[in-house]
């Protein structure tokens, strides 16, 4: 009988057509949250059309090209992950952005060059010609996938996955590597690409971005524990016979676009000099610099500094590090920059974007006023992101200095508080916000245990959690146990037992179901001097009819994500829009003065209880619509600033797990 | 409301239009998704791609000066498309091949070889379900051919996952002597 009912599921249309006549396909709160779906994404779709008008570029004067949908949902995915990764990649471009000035005061004069020792300027920038024209191409490749195409998926070559390690947190997370099929005349057989970069670029730098023929790999697959494919999973790839690229995600990260940096032939050169002091020469390739500038030092070296002029009469700088391989000259690394000499990559076009209150780091001088609450609301997505943008390079810069704010003066202040009026005035709200972004900052150590139950749609699932942090000697260990009980047919009940590791700035993962651990490296960074005020930590830009269609954050948080229910909070998006929430009042918990704050929202509220003095969150719940907890985390015990047992792993009994990466 | 009537809605009030739309070919464009997706993508990337059909068609209205045509057809075809999408999609993170063409159908060989005979015992047993009545028969579809729990069944008809546990078993049982004396049989 069984078997007859299972005949009722059908894929042919008149029966789909029957089906959906008769039968709800869905519950009402479904259909609803469906519907406001439905309308989020028109608005982002009608959003993203209407940024992207104007969005073409003439290439070479033969094909026009525009961005396929995928990439500005992939641009969006990317600018999410920006908010603690962004920090570390950005952070390790600037570290050695200390370009000296160059001298460029002649402008004027087209054909001016300087002669290094042996070289034959003529001969030499009929090369770096051809070689600028050359590495052009590769760059609109990787920038712009394809031509017009209403279906996005019509050039899509293959998509890979690979682990990368979010450095901020030691965690690793999955990349997505989308090949599209590269349609320039030059570059689209696997022979040219071969002929092309042979004769563009030295061997490091085409290894640098030809990894090779990836057919022998299934689409989808998962590079993350395949050390050999991982090394050749570079920016092009042969894959069946036809060429493939990903292009580069940083439509909304960066400020400029492939035509304000790399569109030579559409620039008029200014000026062409040759020196042969490649100390000063700093290229655009983030942590290969190195590698690429020193390594392959038998050759002979140069550096060629250009000057080109765009249509509106700015300029480009483009510094290109030049070896010679054989009898011929090749590009070894490359810097382009802005008549600043400021890399474009890093730059926004105007930098009007200046703190408003005074931060010292000096731990002698007076404390810093609480930065009184303002929303960063724009009209368009491109304002936003240059906001941001400016912001990080700021950040980056090292502009902004954390000060504590007088925490005596604000606890006393809101616990003290006549009425509700004068809880919730915008200072002391403002302070509470502060609190949270900055937490770990009031904070050297913490021990702490809590439990968390989450009420989900097939059951309840159940965690309990130990953590010790010690965040000025970058200290850390988790011990999480963790239940899912379901009655989903699909769904078997769920155990995990982890325990988290770091210190020595590695990230331990220790499984203890299966005895098992991932082990990876991060860098460190300076929290103290790469810092950003509370008022710019969200950039937001909402359509007319009040929707959210950008909503970015950037902060900066030591052992950001972990713990996070408690210690490590994050996530204060929901508390920048200072109307949806307000401080129900004040509470001891565990011999600690706290406030109780409640954020609205559109499913219910949440409800937080917040240590007065550090951030921390030691109670909170979520409530739906129809005032059901959904999730419940209570801190059972927390001692904060006193001498850890520290915890570190014995890799004895556990097998070594962890993922091979580049 | 005609279609006649929701295309100009669409146009002079496109709020309430998108809503009428949705309304109305929300079922039809559920199942259409969920058909092709059944068994291979998630309860959310269903949702997911429920919500993208309808803003794709919210989009495509907004451009146009006057709506005409099959609105139903349109609908259906840009359900398949992005059904087609998301199992790409959800193929990516499963590496799974992704073979498909935009208009190829997820066509099983089950229902490619599916005989007229099959057909209209498929019809008869859908006859037959609408006879046990309601709510029994929306449990029945919902339990067999969108694969609910009680539970998720519960919500759509408004009542205790028990009480739909019980309704379900008896109904089945209802089913079963009801299809046996029309003489269905495979």
């Amino acid at each position: 009988m069984r078997d007859d009912l299972d005949m009722m599921f059908s894929r042919i249309d008149k029966d789909i057509e029957r089906i959906s006549d008769k039968y709800p396909a869905a519950g009402r709160k479904e259909k609803e949250r469906i519907y406001k779906l439905s309308q989020q994404k028109y608005q982002q779709l009608k959003a993203r059309e209407e940024a992207d008008e104007g969005f073409t570029v003439e290439a070479s004067g033969v094909e026009r090209y525009r961005r396929p949908m995928l990439y500005r949902g992939i641009s969006a995915v990317a600018a999410a992950l920006v908010l603690v990764s962004g920090l570390a990649g950005g952070l390790l471009l600037t570290k050695n952005s200390r370009i000296p000035k160059v001298d460029i005061n002649d402008r004027n004069n087209t054909s001016q060059s300087t002669m290094v020792n042996e070289i034959d300027e003529d001969k030499m920038n009929a090369d770096v010609d051809v070689l600028a024209d050359n590495f052009e191409h590769i760059m609109r490749a990787l920038y712009i996938p394809n031509d017009v195409s209403e279906n996005m998926y019509d050039d899509l070559g293959v998509i890979f996955t690979k682990n990368d390690l979010m450095p901020t947190t030691g965690e690793m997370y999955s990349k997505e590597l989308i090949y599209y099929k590269v349609k320039d005349e030059k570059l689209n057989a696997p022979e040219k690409l071969e002929e092309f970069m042979e004769a563009s670029f030295t061997p490091k730098l085409k290894a640098y971005y030809f990894g090779g023929d990836l057919s022998g790999h299934e689409n989808g697959e998962d590079f993350a524990d395949d050390s050999m494919a991982a090394r050749y999973v570079r920016r092009f790839i042969i894959y069946n016979g036809e060429v493939l690229a990903d292009y580069i995600d940083d439509d909304m990260y960066f400020s400029y676009k492939f035509d304000e940096v790399y569109d030579f032939s559409n620039y008029k050169l200014v000026s062409s000099k040759f020196d042969d002091n490649i100390e000063t020469f700093e290229g655009d390739l983030g942590l290969n610099d190195v590698f690429l500038q020193y390594d392959e030092s038998d050759m002979q070296c140069v550096v060629c500094r250009r000057v080109y002029k765009r249509e509106d009469d700015t300029l480009v700088n483009a510094d290109f590090l030049l070896k010679k391989d054989g009898d011929n000259w090749k590009i070894a690394n490359y810097s382009i920059m802005d008549e600043n000499r400021k890399k474009l990559k890093e730059s926004r076009k105007e930098n009007e974007v200046q703190p408003t209150t005074a931060y010292g780091n000096d731990d002698n001088a007076d404390f810093a006023d609480v930065q009184l609450h303002e929303e960063n609301l724009f009209s368009n997505i491109d304002e936003a992101i240059e906001f941001e943008n400016g912001i990080r390079e700021a950040m980056y810069n090292g502009e902004y200095k954390f000060k504590k704010v007088d925490i005596d003066k604000y606890e006393n202040q809101i616990w003290n508080a006549k009425d509700n009026n004068e809880m919730n005035t915008l200072e002391n709200k403002s302070y509470i916000y502060h609190l949270l972004i900055n937490s770990y900052r009031y904070f050297d150590t913490a021990d702490v245990s809590y439990t968390k139950n989450i009420d989900h749609v097939y059951g309840n699932a159940v965690s309990s959690v130990r953590c010790l942090a010690d965040t000025r000697n970058r200290i850390f260990y988790l011990d999480s146990d963790f239940s899912d009980i379901n009655d989903y047919p699909e769904h078997e009940e769920y155990h995990d037992h982890a325990k988290l590791y770091s210190y020595d700035n590695i990230w331990i993962n220790a499984n203890e179901d299966t005895k098992t651990f991932l082990q990876s490296e991060y860098e460190d960074y300076d929290y103290d001097n790469i810092y950003v005020p509370d008022n710019y930590c969200i950039s937001k830009y909402y359509d007319e009819n009040g929707e959210i269609i950008y909503n970015s954050t950037l902060t900066n948080i030591v052992f950001a994500g972990k713990c996070s229910e408690c210690l490590f909070n994050h996530n204060v998006i929901g508390l920048d829009n200072f109307d949806d929430w307000y401080i129900e009042d004040v509470v001891k918990v565990l011999g600690r003065r706290c406030v109780s704050i409640r954020l609205e929202n559109e499913n219910g509220y949440i409800s937080e209880i917040i240590d007065l003095r550090t951030g921390i969150i030691l109670e909170s719940l979520s409530i739906d619509e129809n005032e059901n907890t959904t999730v419940y985390m209570k801190v059972n015990s927390i001692s904060i600033d006193t001498p850890l047992d520290y915890q570190y792993f014995d890799p004895t009994a556990y097998t070594d797990d962890s993922a091979v990466t580049e | 409301m005609t279609d006649k009537e929701m295309q100009h809605l669409l146009k002079a009030k496109p709020e309430r239009g998108q809503r009428a739309f949705y309304d109305k070919y929300f079922n039809y464009v559920y199942t259409i998704v969920y058909s092709r997706l059944k068994g291979f993508a998630s309860v959310e990337d269903i949702d997911e791609c429920v919500g993208d059909v309808f803003a794709q068609c919210f989009l495509f209205f907004d451009k146009q000066e006057e709506i005409s045509g099959n609105i139903k057809a349109f609908t259906a075809s840009v359900a398949r498309r992005k059904a087609v999408d998301t199992y790409r999609r959800v193929a990516r993170h499963t590496s799974r091949s992704v073979a498909l063409e935009e208009n190829e159908e997820f066509v099983s060989d089950e229902d490619i070889v599916a005989s007229t005979e099959q057909s209209e015992l498929r019809q008869l047993l859908y006859d037959t379900v609408e006879q046990l009545g309601e709510p029994d028969s929306t449990i029945i579809i919902q339990k067999y051919y969108y694969g609910r729990s009680s539970k998720e069944i519960a919500k759509i008809v408004d009542l205790s996952s028990d009480n739909v546990r019980t309704r379900c078993s008896r109904a089945i049982k209802r089913l079963k002597e009801m299809l046996y004396e029309v003489g269905f049989a495979r």
